[in-house]
């Protein structure tokens, strides 16, 4: 496998043309290779300018919901009366997501440059960039990254601030994150009142994700009509976006494409297929918190926002993972269950005890001692976390349960009536 | 105003109101909430409340989401009741309800169940349940406080409850997931965590797994859930004057809750611990329960006669004296098993051995006495004052009345001593108390109590500067309504020499040396009188004498003020730039400025600078002395001070008391114009006092100079004492009457913000022990002064014809949140805050009194090297005779302790727990120490509760000019190791 793959013809290299390359690390590599001009340019600009810079791009956000980025910035308050704050979304946590990591790996100068060229369009002072606890590397390259830039006066009183956090894929919550940032327990706020009101510290807040802002700097140099050429299908979805396919194909990995491009030829030709002898069986398109898509919906899915909810399914984070047909969906669905059991903050009831409950039936039912009645009940509970909660935490959890039992009931049943042989113990 | 429609109802709303509110206030009250309480910070996590509302595709929380104008909201659609079930049936799942799983007929036993049964949502039968019982910290062996958390629907109000209302932190939420579980601080210890018992979380709880471990140990479930009735009373605590409610059984208080939050209490639904659990002392095996009358007084042919031992011996006994008691300690009670799951405890543990036990009243007190009728003792002592009175006039009587007694009893009390004994020796503790913020108020402003009220200091304050309180321990209630302030904004600064919780906390502390206060205030004022940030007009408009003053603090400096405070002279211009900045800044003092022998200059000072800053008579720049007991201020307001009746009108003005002899129905001569004495001179060879009345006050523990006021008792021809416990002072009694608590009685008492208030009867006085109104009624009309009343609200019906400033107060008003006075007239509302437009002086302008720094009475020297400052606690009230009887209390606090500094403890050679002989010029005693760094290198702090180790033998009596109060705070003391007793 090795990472990074050698580039495939049919992909867009805009975040990912300097993967594997050591130097673009380094301040002065990044200067070489024309970073920071963006940054330049900003500073010479108005901040409502730059906003609608990134509007007229159609930049959508890219940690999951798909947002319109500039727009985001707009609700920030004009006249600025308390302190405002940026904060970065580096807490990639959602399982089959792996994209910010490399982006912070070989170019944590692009996301610092997005990060500065926010700030001003926002106004704020203060950047917090959230990185997920576990990615000791990324964050001693950002570390690295910030300590260069801030040495040779990149951002001049710009403050930006790297924050590490301590395990939890809640935080990964853009208000979880806000509190985690402040000292106090993951939990998700109620919504309203939303970041641009009352965010980090009760601060108007912007939040962004590390792939959002690293593709702010090659819109202002290449202009927004550039960016908003950039798309197969819908122009709605435009500019490029990485994709990080893992599963049961040939070549896994980060594949940066522009928005609209077929799913199945980005497993079949960009991933090389299945395995010799296996056949597709089902795919996750967005991370692990979208419906489940069968084979069918998977090779006529295109991948921007609008085509993976022409199938039923969401663009989510652009975590692609693929089952072939040795998959047992059903255990596939456990782990998932089990995934969202563990993350839960616990503040909302169905979340709390739904996600337990949908996990000790799975688990139950993959130990040989599922009851007839135990399909409804799943359904049951996760018509009770869906849409009820303060996050989408729970809904992210019923997703796959609810999508799975649908397209693969047979497979619950044949646990439940004995037919397969248990692969728990209970 | 805002309107939208609910259930098809049309309501209007205020804008900023949510669905929720919007709908109780409109009385739709079947909105389910569990999580949601009021004035907790609303979370919205429970998600039972969520409701429809038409154009939102999801179903929206009722509690969080505000009203609209338009919005229509369907409470109770089928989506809505379907999430309900959905909610219930999920935290069913995890929820001991077996009992519930026959529906209907099921008996709900709290709040969540109650839900249960409404949305007919039934169990998994047993057995047969998919998911564990929660689990969480159970603080095992608490003796107070315990959790079931198999019960907890982790709503977290109790986590709100704790940081948000009492703002102490102790409870979170740890873990997450399923296995999310309340927990205390980070080892399940309370003690580490800071928690302070108030009991807070029991009252917000929803379930009872949080609960009080008292009324389980005594009463069944059921009949704690269905008390015999519940009673709405005032604590007996401190002057903040919490409502309570006391739940009765079997004529017992079973537990004490506080009032809705929503009613318009001072407390507004919280206490403290003392409150909430300090209420079983009334149950005390050492509860007098008949008159005591000392052996060797006998009734020959009509009179009684003593024909008991003379001299020394005359009022002697097995006991030796407090001086002598050193370390009759009571035993220790059982040790707390922290760590340890209920269940693994053992049964004797679990249910705690009952610590009240534990003799406080030793068996040998009683030995001298012999139990008495009524009539006889009630006859021996009106013989006895009447001889003395005969003998040597009225004026060698003298009674201390009780700040822990209502209105009415102190009211007859006084009446009978003027009005029967013809003597103004009447006072009582206030004297240790504000009695130097009131002669200091007095010169200044002539008023006597606070000018504002509590919930402006937490409300509107911009500024809350304290002065020598530490309010935190002792007034909590308060001290978490400052903390609260503090959050929302206001800027906190502390004078105190402790680094007590609230100097902690504060923006500015000013730790001086004990005493130096007037130099510290006076250093603010020449600060903020040089940088020209008084308030001007201010001090034009309303104010004298301001020219003397602006002379006077001319010379210190804070430079000069930094040497004599030892507090940095940029701290000291820091604070007096807050506090003159405001623009709404309030100033509380306590005991610390008061208990000075120049009490009255501190207080004076403090004046002098709220004045020049203009920081009274606005809603929120606030004067609070922060009075003590729970009816210190009403026991003054009613007259039971020596030198005014009712309303602080003069005894020495003839008018007045003609007016108080027409209502007496006594000859106006028969009532003396001379001032009477006050505590701290009653008790001195030439007061020429020989015969004494006490109600309810212990002065042998609480007087300044305890070894010679227990020789002074001693000498006395005659003394009564009534009370609830034969206390330290009782026996050296000849008669001791046996009173009713706080739970045994009606009547009125005035908490610190000038609030009426009305407590209830809940229970009647054990055995023969009678109430406290009925015993002065009859005592009264003994000794000749006809009272035909019967009830307390017969006696305040009089109180208000005598009391311009309560006229219109009646029992009936007084439901619900109680007065605030000046209530003139039947219509008018109370007064919130006072001296908005004038001082009630002649001229309505209030007086600058310029006031020299002078140094406190005794320095530490090379003899006595260590300050000592003496003081409160959390759990324990003054003299003990209640708390140390109160199980959960005493359990907290069983033993006297000393803080001091760790460097001086180091220094010494002395760690935790250690004994050391203290020792001033006067006394010695012997006591074990904490080492803490809330007290200053230098300074120790001993707590005044404890008669094995009294605080006040050390004490300096030496007393103020104007108010004849002692230097409690402040005197020069040495500190040794001592040896641990081979035998305790």
């Amino acid at each position: 496998m090795g990472y990074p793959h050698k580039p495939h013809a049919k992909e867009t290299k805009v975040l990912s043309k300097y993967f594997g390359d050591p130097e673009a690390r380094t301040y002065k590599g990044w200067v070489k290779r024309g970073g920071y001009e963006a940054w330049r340019q900003a500073q010479t600009l108005a901040p409502a300018a730059i906003t609608d810079l990134v509007k007229e791009s159609g930049l959508r956000g890219r940690g999951g919901a798909g947002f319109p980025t500039g727009l985001k910035w707009s609700f920030m308050p004009k006249d600025k009366k308390k302190p405002h704050y940026l904060c970065v979304n580096a807490d990639e946590s959602e399982p089959g997501t792996f994209k910010d990591r490399e982006i912070m790996r070989w170019t944590p100068h692009a996301l610092l440059e997005g990060t500065a060229i926010a700030m001003r369009a926002i106004q704020a002072e203060v950047a917090y960039v959230y990185i997920r606890g576990e990615f000791t590397e990324p964050y001693a390259i950002m570390a690295q990254a910030l300590a260069e830039a801030t040495a040779a006066g990149a951002f001049g009183d710009l403050k930006i601030h790297l924050h590490r956090g301590a395990g939890a894929y809640i935080c990964g919550e853009e208000t979880a994150l806000m509190n985690s940032i402040e000292g106090k327990r993951g939990n998700p706020r109620i919504k309203p009142p939303f970041p641009a009101a009352f965010g980090v510290f009760g601060m108007p807040t912007t939040i962004n994700n590390v792939e959002t802002l690293a593709a702010v700097p090659p819109i202002l140099t290449n202009g927004p009509a550039w960016y908003k050429k950039m798309s197969l299908s819908n122009p709605k979805s435009t500019g490029t976006k990485l994709f990080s396919v893992c599963g049961h194909v040939q070549k896994p990995g980060n594949y940066e494409l522009t928005m609209g491009f077929p799913l199945k030829d980005l497993l079949f030709e960009l991933c090389g297929g299945m395995r010799p002898g296996r056949t597709l069986k089902a795919c996750i398109p967005g991370g692990s918190s979208v419906p489940i898509l069968d084979r069918a919906e998977t090779e006529a899915c295109l991948l921007d926002y609008e085509g993976a909810v022409e199938r039923g399914t969401m663009l989510g984070s652009g975590g692609v993972i693929v089952f072939d047909d040795s998959a047992d969906m059903v255990y596939q669905i456990m782990r998932l269950a089990r995934f969202y059991a563990h993350e839960s903050c616990a503040q909302c009831t169905q979340c709390r005890e739904g996600t337990a409950w949908t996990t000790k039936i799975l688990e139950r039912i993959l130990a040989g001692q599922g009851k007839a009645t135990d399909l409804d009940l799943l359904l049951d509970l996760s018509e009770n976390m869906t849409g009820k909660t303060i996050c989408v935490l729970s809904d992210s959890c019923a997703a796959p349960v609810v999508s799975g039992i649908k397209k693969f009931r047979g497979e619950f049943e044949d646990y439940i009536a004995g037919k397969r042989k248990p692969v728990l113990v209970a | 105003m805002t309107r939208l429609v609910i259930n098809g109802r049309s309501i209007t709303a205020q804008p900023d109101q949510t669905i929720l509110e919007a709908a109780r206030a409109a009385g739709i009250d079947d909105i389910p909430t569990l999580c949601w309480y009021p004035k907790l910070p609303v979370v919205g996590n429970c998600r039972i409340c969520l409701v429809s509302v038409e154009g939102q595709p999801k179903l929206l929380p009722a509690c969080a989401t505000q009203v609209a104008d338009g919005m229509v909201v369907q409470a109770e659609s089928h989506a809505a009741v379907e999430n309900r079930r959905g909610v219930l049936r999920l935290l069913l799942e995890r929820y001991p309800g077996d009992h519930l799983i026959n529906g209907g007929r099921a008996r709900p036993r709290n709040e969540f169940e109650r839900y249960v049964v409404r949305y007919g949502v039934v169990p998994t039968p047993p057995g047969g349940r998919d998911l564990p019982l929660r689990h969480g910290d159970e603080r095992p062996g608490d003796s107070m406080i315990r959790h079931d958390m198999s019960t907890c629907v982790l709503c977290t109000r109790c986590v709100r409850a704790c940081e948000d209302i009492q703002v102490v932190g102790v409870l979170d939420v740890g873990q997450r997931g399923e296995h999310t579980e309340i927990i205390v601080g980070a080892d399940g210890d309370p003690d580490k965590a800071g928690c302070t018992w108030c009991g807070e979380c029991v009252r917000v709880c929803p379930t009872g797994a949080i609960f009080e471990v008292m009324p389980q140990q005594r009463f069944a479930p059921e009949r704690i859930r269905h008390p015999d009735r519940v009673v709405r009373s005032v604590c007996p605590y401190c002057g903040v004057g919490c409502q309570v409610d006391l739940h009765v059984a079997d004529n017992t208080v079973l537990r004490v809750t506080s009032p809705d939050i929503e009613l318009d209490t001072p407390n507004q639904g919280s206490t403290c611990v003392k409150g909430r659990f300090g209420y079983d002392f009334p149950q005390h095996r050492d509860r007098l329960t008949k008159p005591l009358i000392r052996k060797g007084w006998v009734k020959e042919g009509g009179r009684w006669t003593w024909r008991g031992p003379t001299g020394r011996e005359r009022r002697g006994g097995p006991w030796q004296t407090i001086e002598g008691e050193g370390q009759n300690a009571k035993p220790a009670g059982p040790p707390r098993s922290v760590g340890k799951s209920l269940r693994e405890l053992s049964l004797l543990e679990r249910l705690d051995l009952d610590i009240r036990d534990r003799g406080a009243t030793p068996a040998s007190w009683y030995e001298p006495f012999r139990e008495a009728s009524w009539d006889e003792a009630l006859e021996l002592t009106t013989q006895e004052l009447l001889r003395i009175k005969g003998a040597r006039g009225g004026d060698a009587l003298a009674c201390f009345s009780s700040a822990k007694c209502s209105n009415e009893e102190n009211y007859v009390l006084m009446r009978l001593f003027r009005g029967a004994l013809g003597t103004n020796n009447i006072d009582h503790c206030t004297r240790l108390c504000h009695s130097t913020s009131v002669a200091a108020m007095q010169r200044a402003l002539n008023t006597s109590a606070a000018s504002g009220s509590m919930r402006e200091v937490e409300h509107a304050a911009d500024v809350i500067f304290i002065a020598g309180a530490n309010t935190t321990e002792s007034h909590p209630v308060f001290g978490a309504a400052i903390k609260r302030a503090q959050q929302r904004g206001a800027t906190l600064v502390v004078a105190d020499p402790r680094r007590t919780e609230l100097a902690g906390r504060a923006d500015v502390h000013l730790q001086m040396q004990p005493g130096t206060d007037v130099a510290l205030f006076t250093a603010m004022l020449n600060h903020i009188v040089a940088r020209g940030f008084e308030d001007k007009p201010f001090i034009a408009a309303r104010t004298t004498g301001f020219d003397a003053v602006r002379q006077s603090v001319r010379a210190l400096t804070p430079e000069v003020a930094a040497k004599i405070t030892g507090v940095p002279a940029e701290l000291i211009r820091r604070a007096a730039e807050i506090y003159a900045k405001g623009p709404k800044t309030s100033t509380l003092w306590a005991m610390g400025l008061t208990q000075h022998a120049n009490g009255t200059d501190l207080v004076a000072s403090l004046l002098n600078l709220m004045l020049a800053c203009g920081m009274i008579g606005r809603w929120g720049a606030a004067m609070m002395p922060v009075r003590g007991q729970n009816n210190v201020q009403g026991a003054s307001d009613v007259g039971a001070i020596p030198f005014v009746y009712t309303d602080y009108r003069s005894v020495k003005d003839p008018k007045i008391r003609a007016e108080y002899a027409h209502v007496w129905g006594v000859p106006a001569e028969s009532l003396s114009l001379k001032e009477g004495l006050m505590v701290t001179e009653i008790v001195k060879h030439e007061s020429g006092v020989r015969g004494m009345y006490i109600m309810g006050e212990n002065p042998i523990i609480s007087d300044p100079d305890i070894a010679h006021a227990e020789h002074w008792f001693r000498e006395l021809e005659f003394l009564a004492v009534h009370d609830l416990f034969l206390t330290e002072t009782a026996r050296y009694a000849d008669v001791v009457l046996p009173g009713s608590s706080f739970a045994e009685k009606t009547g009125t008492f005035v908490n610190t913000e000038r609030r009426i208030q009305l407590a209830r009867e809940a229970a009647t006085p054990p055995g023969d022990a009678r109430y406290d109104l009925q015993i002065l009624i009859e005592l009264s009309n003994r000794l000749g002064l006809k009272t035909a009343h019967t009830t307390a609200q017969d006696v305040m019906r009089e109180i208000v014809r005598v009391t311009p400033s309560w006229a219109g107060v009646t029992y009936e008003r007084l439901d619900g949140a109680g007065l605030q006075y000046p209530v003139p007239t039947a219509a008018h509302p109370g007064t919130a805050f006072l001296f908005d437009q004038r001082f009630p002086t002649t001229d309505g302008k209030a007086i600058f009194v310029p006031v020299e720094y002078g140094p406190p009475v005794e320095l530490p020297d090379d003899a006595y090297p260590f300050v000592m400052n003496t003081g409160r606690q959390l759990y324990h009230w003054h003299t003990g005779t209640m708390t140390r009887r109160a199980t959960g209390l005493d359990q907290r606090e069983p033993t006297a302790i000393m803080e001091i500094n760790p460097a001086d403890a180091a220094a010494l050679g002395i760690e935790e727990g250690d004994l050391a002989r203290v020792t001033s010029r006067r006394n010695s005693l012997v006591i074990s120490c904490r080492i803490s760094d809330r007290v200053a290198r230098g300074q120790v702090f001993v707590p005044f509760h404890f008669r094995e180790a009294a605080a006040n033998l050390l004490t300096n009596p030496v007393l103020d000019p104007y108010a004849k109060m002692a230097e409690l705070k402040c005197c020069a003391v040495r500190i040794e190791p001592a040896a641990v007793p081979a035998v305790r």
